[in-house]
């Protein structure tokens, strides 16, 4: 698979270049913050969709004891990888998270935001 | 623009400073000094004896305190100039994803050498998650529970 970056076809009509995660607001990181943390949605994203085994998140338990947010650790370390806002958007979108998805709704392509009116709100989460 | 065959101690300062800041994030620079071998060899041995050991790396993290540089470029003068054989961009680039530390090897890769970003491993954290809408054809499915 060779994998020239992220530069899928562009056309003029698409302004946002897929940013890479470190890149990312910090009023759209906070609004995810306050929403993955919630019933530690974020354990579920680490392990069951970026592929983490329990024992790569220590530094976030570090985290958690020192009041920080466990979330906020996740973007880094990932975002570490390089991954990209769009990869992140897709697994929020796997996990039906569409208010997190909502969160940075500005920071993906226009083509994927039907992907949050795909579905209804998750409300058995709240 | 370097080569692979460049050696680390000439690389730009402003260069090797970028590079230094990547990897002070999550105290990158120290992942990568942990596994630098002793010697280079190709293909590289597995588990090869290190150069450095914690000791040199606590050294190295109390004089970036004292001398308010990044530990990552104290690192590249300490080690750059060290051995008969002196490291080269190529060795540092397949240290960098040998510890997974990606976005210093992308850098690394598209900066210093014009390369594509080197592959990713098809599955943990570091794997490229598909972001094409593959039912652009079709109609959306539901996503099953």
């Amino acid at each position: 698979m060779s994998s020239a970056g992220n530069s899928t076809t562009r056309t003029s009509s698409e302004p946002i270049k897929d940013m890479y995660l470190y890149e990312i607001p910090s009023p759209e990181r906070h609004a995810l913050c306050t929403i993955l943390d919630e019933m530690d949605v974020w354990a579920d994203l680490a392990v069951n969709h970026m592929g983490y085994r329990k024992e790569d998140l220590q530094s976030i338990r570090r985290a958690i004891q020192l009041g920080a947010s466990p979330t906020d650790e996740l973007l880094a370390m990932w975002g570490n990888l390089n991954h990209t806002i769009t990869e992140l958007f897709i697994l929020l979108y796997r996990m039906q998270q569409y208010g997190a998805m909502d969160a940075i709704r500005n920071l993906v392509d226009k083509k994927y935001h039907r992907l949050i009116m795909s579905g209804q709100p998750d409300l058995s989460k709240l | 623009m370097y080569s692979r065959n460049t050696e680390i101690r000439h690389i730009a300062a402003a260069d090797a400073y970028q590079l230094a800041q990547i990897l002070e994030h999550a105290n990158s620079w120290k992942k990568l000094m942990a596994i630098i071998p002793k010697t280079f060899s190709s293909p590289p041995v597995r588990d090869a004896p290190k150069k450095y050991n914690a000791d040199e790396i606590r050294l190295i993290e109390n004089a970036s305190l004292k001398q308010g540089r990044t530990g990552a470029e104290i690192l590249f003068d300490e080690w750059g100039t060290s051995g008969r054989k002196r490291p080269t961009v190529g060795n540092l680039l397949d240290l960098l994803v040998e510890a997974e530390l990606l976005r210093a090897a992308d850098y690394v890769a598209m900066n210093f050498l014009n390369e594509p970003p080197p592959e990713r491993p098809a599955n943990g954290p570091a794997a490229k998650i598909d972001i094409s809408l593959p039912f652009e054809t079709e109609e959306i499915k539901d996503v099953d529970e």
